[in-house]
Parts: structure tokens; C-alpha cells; sequence
């Protein structure tokens, strides 16, 4: 395997468990850490979905881009959808010590991708949304060079 | 906040709970231990499959239980979709009962804490332990 990785996910939730697998088999040849494997897994499903869910808003089937990286020390994930533009990082974050008393059900996904994440960002790209995240990781070899299609 | 709708289409609200879909990537087994509900969850628990948990635990409070441990020992995966599950539970037994979360792994355990669920459920390294605890705090 490349130091890269790239599958195009339909607009289903199922879709996450099947790119939970990808990214596990990326990151072990890659010898990320079972941390930042598990870390990077849960900040892409939290971005998938809320893609999913709440982006579309007709019953067609679109693509979901998700590409992975290694660059130089920290593993970079993006994901590439053509839904409605959204910016999640414009989200209040919730206030987590308020416990069951905290408002309104929102933020928490975000929340969690951004503390998880050394750093995120959001742009609108061509009628598209590109969410970036790069985090440090430990271990990890050799940067990418090509692009390996899968999924 | 309202994010910007650049190409004028109706968007959603962003991180509401989500659809819910059962698959079989996760599984639950609830026993009752001493008057106390364990439900241990095992696999993952995400927008696909907390729902299915959902339905096990409001079907349990149905029948009366207030207090409830999850035994995560066997959990793998939790996302924010599988946590709002232990938020409506702790909501549900609020002032009649009480929640408990056990031996989740350290993954699992570090999501729990980002999202603060120490504020409305116990931590316990076994679901024993657990029900131990909520034995003698209800007496």
C-alpha cells in the first residue's frame, strides 16, 4: 500500500463501518498507532455522518470523497462531498460540563472530531465541500507519492 | 450558529441525531444482577446501530429498571450517535435511579471523557463493581 489512500463512499451510513475497515488496513501498514487509527476513524465517521444524514437534500445517490496521507509527521484525512455548503466548524460548541443540563442535542460530533484532531478546516471548493484534518502521529514511514484508487 | 447556504438549497440542521439503521455490527445482551440492568454492548456503536440500542434501552426502562450499567468491556467503537444513546438513558433514570458505565477500553474510555459523561454516569472497571455500587447506593 501507498502512503495514500482514496475511496469514493456512496451516501449511505453503512458506508462508514466498510471505510473503518480501509482506514484500519491504512494505518497499520503504515504503522499509525491504534490511537490515532481510532482517533481518525471516529473524526472521519463524525464528518461522514453528518454529510449523509443532513447534506442532501433530494434521494440521489452521490459520491463521498475521503482521501488519507501521510504528510511528513501527521496523517492528513479530507473529505470531498458536492451536498449543501456547510461550514461545521461555525458550530458552538456544546457545553460539556453542564452534563444532561447542556442545550439542544447539536455539536457534540464536531466537538469531538476537533478535540481528537490537531487541526481541521473547512473550505467550499467548486460547488463542494472539502473538510480537512491533519493529526500528529507517532510512528508512519514513508510519505505518499501516488494515488492508490480502492472502494 | 447558522453556517452559510451558498448555493440556496434547503440544508438541513447540521449534527442532529441521526437516521438509524440496525445492522448486526453490534450486539447487546441485558441480564438483570441483584435488581440492577446490565447491558453489555459489544462491537460498534455508531449512527448505524445506536439506534438498535436505543429501542433495547427504552424497552428495558419500560419495564420499570432505573438503574442500568453498561458494560462496555467489549465495546470496539463509540461515536457522538452512540453517547446521545447514554445521554436520553441518564435523563430517563434521573431522580429515580441511577447510570453506570464499565470497563470500557482506553479508546473508548477517552471519547467518554471528552464528552463529559462522568457528569451523569458513574465509572466502574467491572460491570460487577458496578452493580455493587449501585446495590449499596440505593440502600
Amino acid at each position: 500500500m501507498t502512503g495514500q489512500m482514496f475511496v469514493t463512499l456512496a451516501n449511505r451510513l453503512p458506508e462508514i463501518a466498510r471505510l473503518a475497515g480501509l482506514v484500519d488496513a491504512f494505518g497499520k501498514a503504515h504503522g499509525l498507532s491504534s490511537e490515532v487509527i481510532f482517533n481518525l476513524n471516529l473524526s472521519l465517521d463524525e464528518v461522514l455522518t453528518n454529510v449523509i444524514s443532513y447534506a442532501y437534500d433530494d434521494d440521489a445517490g452521490h459520491d463521498v470523497i475521503v482521501r488519507a496521507m501521510l504528510d511528513g509527521d501527521r496523517v492528513l484525512a479530507e473529505v470531498d462531498d458536492d451536498g449543501c455548503a456547510f461550514n461545521p466548524l461555525e458550530i458552538a460548541p456544546p457545553d460539556i460540563q453542564a452534563g444532561l443540563d447542556r442545550k439542544g442535542a447539536g455539536g457534540l460530533g464536531v466537538y469531538l472530531v476537533r478535540s481528537l484532531m490537531d487541526t481541521v478546516e473547512y473550505r467550499p471548493e467548486r460547488e463542494r465541500n472539502v473538510f480537512t484534518m491533519r493529526k500528529r502521529h507517532a510512528g508512519g514511514a514513508h510519505p505518499g507519492t501516488t494515488m492508490s484508487p480502492v472502494g | 450558529m447558522q453556517a452559510e447556504r451558498t448555493r440556496g438549497r434547503r440544508c438541513p440542521p447540521w449534527d442532529e441525531p441521526g437516521r438509524h439503521r440496525k445492522d448486526w455490527n453490534v450486539e447487546f445482551r441485558s441480564l438483570e444482577d441483584r435488581g440492577v440492568l446490565v447491558i453489555g454492548v459489544s462491537g460498534r456503536l455508531d449512527s448505524t446501530t445506536s439506534g438498535a440500542l436505543e429501542k433495547e434501552v427504552r424497552r428495558q426502562l419500560g419495564t420499570g429498571h432505573a438503574r442500568i450499567v453498561f458494560d462496555l468491556s467489549a465495546l470496539e467503537y463509540i461515536s457522538s450517535a452512540g453517547l446521545r444513546v447514554f445521554m436520553m438513558a441518564a435523563r430517563e433514570v434521573r431522580g429515580k435511579g441511577s447510570l453506570a458505565m464499565a470497563g470500557p477500553t482506553p479508546h473508548v474510555r477517552q471519547v467518554l471523557d471528552l464528552a463529559g459523561v462522568a457528569t451523569f454516569a458513574k465509572m466502574y472497571d467491572t460491570a460487577t463493581e458496578a452493580v455493587e455500587a449501585l446495590n449499596q447506593s440505593s440502600h
